[in-house]
This record gives structure tokens, sequence and C-alpha cells, in this order.
């Protein structure tokens, strides 16, 4: 997210105050595969997450004229689906994250992907322990790659309290993640910074 | 530790996600790397980090399918706009024919640009009318002690399929040079009028080209109309 995509993404915010559906769609279509990627960190139900970023795009369409440019629009976007998968996420009664099942058994199984998976196993394990808000800030932070301040914005909360939040996960994966140490040689491979 | 190092330590422990992710201000990361020169901790909490957050960068999102996403949420604007123009004009209570056709009728005459105050008075006339002139609705319609509305006399009477869709009817009256007047009667009739020439031969145009669509049941002209 460059500068110049938030004055891209201003543009279309004033459009849509002017009522451009085609400018909603604009929008829509570039900030829906991120929306579902961060979500389907925090939740498995694919139903639940369509339906908060269906809702998360009808509150930009009613409510534009609202953002006050005082964050960028990928920010004020992401705090507006943060609070819908909230919402979404009690209706539903699910947080679980069960990514687990995401690693292919069809993959080829090089000694690395095994790493890899036993790891991911690791990491979901203890990802899932932490409480949903704890698990957002480092998925906003890691996962996203967002500063302090602009997850304080999305979240809504003091930066405080997300540094509070961090450390708690921190410390609690510490605990839980004694493997991370040693097999991350093989994952600096495949992970990648989206 | 000294007081001034545990606060300085404790500071650079809060940063740390942040170096790692690179988002942390220059002020913020000459700070942090002058504590991590003496702090072995903060170092290796530093690559702790960093492994958590390449772990963590591996992408497993689902398949997002944004041409039917944006399908849902397009129906959801369409369902929304007739509604709220509706409530905004017709704030009471409609009988069960007009909650079933009203949105239609606004939806047709928004497409056809028709303006919000004509709609207004389409509706008004229309709850206005005795129900039991349905099937003499324009009559009703003309007779009424409103002030003229800015819609020319409906010259034709028609009756179409009800499987046509709107964009069908849309595009049968744009072929035909008409607009809808009032309708649809409780009998499903609607009044059309022209929506340019009003002239006998641009009646009988609008009649030979309604005719010719297989979702037109029924077209005739009214009264003094041929
Ligand atoms: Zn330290």
């Amino acid at each position: 997210m460059t500068p110049r995509d938030d004055l891209h993404d201003r543009d279309l915010l004033r459009r849509i105050v002017a009522r451009d559906r085609h400018a909603l769609e604009r929008l829509y279509r570039a900030y829906q595969p991120r929306l579902l990627q961060f979500l389907s960190r925090l939740c498995s139900q694919r139903d639940a997450l369509d339906e908060a970023i269906n809702d998360t795009f009808w509150t930009v369409w009613r409510k534009a004229e609202e953002f006050r440019g005082a964050s960028r629009v990928s920010t004020w976007i992401l705090g507006i689906a943060w609070r819908h998968a909230l919402k979404a996420l009690r209706r539903n009664g699910d947080i679980a994250v069960e990514r687990l099942a995401d690693t292919g058994a069809s993959e080829c199984q090089t000694a690395d992907t095994l790493l890899n998976d036993e790891r991911d196993q690791w990491l979901a394990q203890g990802m899932a322990t932490l409480p949903l808000e704890q698990r957002a800030t480092l998925e906003l932070a890691y996962f996203v790659g967002h500063s302090c301040q602009e997850i304080a914005d999305i979240m809504g909360c003091p930066i405080n309290t997300v540094k509070a939040r961090m450390f708690q996960a921190r410390l609690k994966l510490r605990n839980l993640l004694p493997k991370l140490e040693g097999i991350e040689n093989a994952t600096a491979l495949r992970g990648h910074q989206p | 530790m000294t007081e001034a190092s545990s606060s300085q330590h404790r500071q650079a422990w809060d940063l740390i996600p942040w170096i790692a992710n690179g988002t942390a201000s220059e002020s913020e990361q000459r700070s942090v790397d002058e504590h991590l020169h003496d702090c072995a901790d903060c170092r290796e909490e530093l690559e702790f980090q960093r492994r958590l957050q390449r772990a963590m960068a591996r992408d497993s999102a689902p398949e997002a399918d944004a041409t039917a996403g944006w399908a849902r949420l397009r129906e959801r604007l369409d369902a929304d706009e007739v509604p709220s123009v509706l409530a905004q004009l017709a704030p009471r209570r409609l009988r069960r024919a007009e909650r079933t056709w009203m949105p239609w009728v606004v939806a047709v005459m928004l497409l056809q640009g028709v303006g919000l105050g004509v709609l207004g008075t389409a509706l008004w006339s229309r709850t206005s009318a005795n129900p039991t002139m349905a099937t003499a609705a324009v009559g009703a319609y003309r007779t009424l002690s409103a002030p003229q509305p800015p819609l020319p006399p409906a010259t034709v009477r028609a009756v179409f399929a009800p499987t046509m869709t709107l964009a069908e009817l849309h595009a049968a009256l744009a072929g035909a040079h008409l607009q809808i007047v009032f309708g649809p009667s409780d009998a499903d009739v609607w009044s059309l009028g022209p929506a340019g020439d009003s002239t006998r031969a641009a009646t009988e145009a609008a009649l030979r080209a309604l005719r010719t669509s297989s979702n037109v049941r029924f077209a005739e002209p009214i009264g003094g109309a041929p």
C-alpha cells in the first residue's frame, strides 16, 4: 500500500459518496481478497467471512462520507471489517482456527514440507489458544504488516492496549512454541510476505 | 540492572514486533538498536519474533471469488434502494398487491429516469383510488382532484407476462417509446403513455411495437386513442 494507492482509494471513496457504484465495485475487487485473507486467519467459517465482508462494503457504501482522512483508506476499511468480523463471529459462535486441515496431503512431501507442516501445526495450535484480540493483533502486525498506530486505529483501541495485547500474545507463544526454534530455516524458503 | 536501563529494556521489548515487521519509526529503530547492543534478552527476542513472523507469513487464504461476492453485494444494494425510496414517498401502509408490485414500478420508473415527484404523485393517486375501480384505474386516476401530475395521459393499456423481467419490460417500453403512467391495477393492467410524440400515429406505432413482444399478453388503445 503506497501513498499513491491511498490517493487512488480516496478518489474512489469520493465517488462512492456521490453514489457511484462502479467506484464501489473497484474498491470491492481491490480489497475483498485482502480482507478474506486477513479474516480467514481469525475464523474458519467461510459463510461468516463472506457475511462480514459483505457487511463491510455495505458500511463503506453507506458511511463513505464519514471517512475523515486521518488514516489511510486501507486502515479505515480494515477497521470496519474487524468490527463486522467480531459481530459475525459472535453470531456464529465459532472462532476456532482450523488451518491444520489446510496442509494438503496431495502436496509432494519433501523433508522440507514435512518440517513445515509440523511447524504449521504447532503454530496453528499456539494461535488457537490466544484470545481473539491478541490473535488479531499478531496477525495485523505479522501477516498484514501494520504499524502499532495503524493497529490501534483498526481495532479502535489505544496504542498501549495494542502493546499490552502483543505482550501477552508473545509471552504465551514463547511458552507454547519452543519448536519454532531450530526448524525455521526450512520455512524461510517457503514463507513470504503478502 | 539500573532503573533507567530497566525502563529502556521494557520500551525496547514492547517495540520489538514493529522492529521485526519494519514499521517502527526511525527514532524507535535507533533507540532499540542502541539497547540491543547491551541486551542479550532483547536480541534473542527479536530473533524469535522474526521467526514467528516468517512462520506466520505463509499464505493460507481461501479462494477469493470477488465476482460472486460483488454480485451478492449488488443485490443487496438493489434491494435496499427501492424500499428506501418507497419509505420516503409512501410512509403509509400499502395493500398487499402494492407491496408486491410497487417496488417493481418504482424500479421501472427509476430506470426510465422518471422524477421522484412524479413517482410520489403516482403512488398518491394509486392509494387514493377506490379499490373497486381497479379495472378503471386510469379513469380514477384522471378524475382525482389532485394537482395534475406532469405525466402524459395514458394512451395504451397492456398486460404483461408475469415472468417478464424488469430488463425486458424496460426494453419493451423503450422500443415502443412508452412510459408507465399508472399500474398495475389489481387486474394487472398497466396504463402507458407516450414517452415522446403523442400523436395518433405514434400510439399506433407503439401498439405495433408492443405486440411484437412475446411478453405482452394484451395491448389496446385507451378511450379516444386509436
Ligand atoms: Zn532488553
